[in-house]
């Protein structure tokens, strides 16, 4: 029945927020209810294929399980969606470009880095309720003089088969993982025995024409060594823990909450940390990386409280 | 296919889409779950497509003309539909409306006879 179930995970995706995980039971058990009175108890898996293949495109499914009246029609719910998420995207780049411009362009001192990271949020929530309220304005206006002509009942033809074929996203995350594994392995075994490698790298930089803000203080690193391997120690067993239980959807949650946090933390640490940074006169170096790395895990962890609460509110229905 | 056969079966699907939820409420006077719900329309000759009648289920439960149940005691959970005390108010006056629609019909046909 694993491709009953893969069928319903890709209804599932399009399926409206609140009350999808009722509506995924209920088909669920007019589904099997149907297989098992057509081929019995134990159908093969081309059959049930066959079966899942006449009864619709998950797509086409799910649609039919929004509710007729839309300010913005059920058809037009995709697009909607893409162009938000493409609103959102490229408004970030857009302000996260500037940021670095401003950066490298001018002497921005450590309250303003902060000030000017904080304002690429800000500035990327406000243009994009400015950006997704004119593209919603624009949507329903057109959908008012373009008429939707609903589905028929019983008239749409089955054009294209998604059964069996959806793939867990839990693949792209995976290799997060493996990487983020191998990663935290590496720098382990730099700080603890070979943290010169730090000062060469910094060196091949200087050698090859460019300008660094500061260097790395390695008597920091060699001082809180400890402090440092609790912490990669703890992101590593983490990852290898989530690794083994990859397929448990509640400690999916549980890791990335964690391990975004934990990220986040160790990446501020790091930065307000002035003793880390020798002759400093400039971002560039260490710290711009550990600067990203605060931007980057502040961004996914944001993505995943959303994802929380829109988990929580789907299972309140 | 011809235009014939296409308009006419737009028209008949469109007939049967008006009616669906009046044959669904009568033959929810008892207990009945989703697939033996469209065996018992589908006896009477009415064809019917499942992923349509589904989500119309739901809609009618939300809109309190049935009222429905998990039942658990079988191999697996299955749900079970029945006319809400709402919903009945609703079929008598739809059973009217249909019985005084089709004596109308019958006397349009009749003038023009």
């Amino acid at each position: 029945m694993k491709k009953v179930e893969n069928y319903l995970t890709s209804v599932k995706e399009h399926l409206p927020l609140i009350g999808r995980e009722s509506i995924v039971m209920e088909l669920r058990s007019f589904l099997l209810d149907e297989i098992e009175e057509k081929f019995g108890e134990s159908p093969t898996g081309s059959e049930i294929e066959e079966f899942l293949k006449v009864y619709g495109d998950p797509e086409e499914v799910a649609e039919k399980y929004y509710s007729e009246r839309h300010i913005i029609p059920a058809t037009y719910t995709k697009l909607y969606m893409l162009v938000v998420k493409f609103i959102v995207f490229a408004v970030f780049i857009a302000f996260t470009a500037s940021f670095f411009v401003k950066l490298l362009s001018s002497d921005l001192r450590d309250s303003q880095i902060f000030t000017e990271v904080l304002s690429i949020f800000a500035n990327t929530l406000t243009a994009s309720i400015s950006g997704i309220g004119f593209f919603t304005v624009l949507l329903i206006v057109y959908s008012k003089f373009k008429k939707v002509i609903p589905e028929e009942a019983g008239l749409k033809k089955v054009t294209k088969s998604k059964t069996g074929s959806h793939k867990y996203s839990k693949d792209h995350s995976l290799v997060e993982v493996i990487i983020s594994i191998i990663g935290s392995i590496a720098i382990l075994v730099i700080i603890n025995f070979f943290p010169e490698l730090i000062t060469k790298g910094e060196d091949l930089f200087i050698n090859a024409g460019l300008k660094l803000g500061h260097r790395v203080n390695i008597e920091f690193i060699n001082k809180y060594v400890l402090v440092f391997n609790f912490f990669w120690s703890v992101s590593i067993i983490l990852e290898m823990v989530y690794f083994i239980n990859r397929k448990k959807a509640s400690f999916k949650l549980a890791y990335e909450g964690l391990s975004h946090t934990l990220h986040l933390a160790l990446g501020l640490v790091l930065l307000q940390s002035s003793a880390l940074y020798l002759d400093y006169t400039g971002l560039i170096g260490v710290k711009l990386v550990f600067l990203i790395s605060v931007i980057v895990n502040s961004f996914e962890l944001f993505g995943f409280v959303l994802k929380y609460v829109f988990k929580r509110l789907e299972m309140l229905n | 296919m011809s235009d014939y056969k296409k308009i006419t079966d737009n028209l008949i699907q469109e007939f049967r889409r008006g009616i669906l939820v009046y044959i669904v409420l009568l033959n929810c006077k008892k207990s009945v779950y989703g697939y033996s719900l469209v065996g018992k329309i589908e006896e009477t000759g009415i064809p019917i497509e499942k992923n349509t009648l589904y989500p119309l289920l739901r809609r009618l439960e939300k809109q309190k003309l049935l009222s429905s149940e998990w039942s658990v005691d079988e191999s697996r959970p299955r749900k079970y539909y029945q006319i809400s005390e709402f919903g009945e108010r609703v079929l008598e006056t739809l059973s009217k409306e249909w019985v005084d629609l089709i004596k109308k019909i019958n006397l349009i046909e009749e003038e023009i006879k």
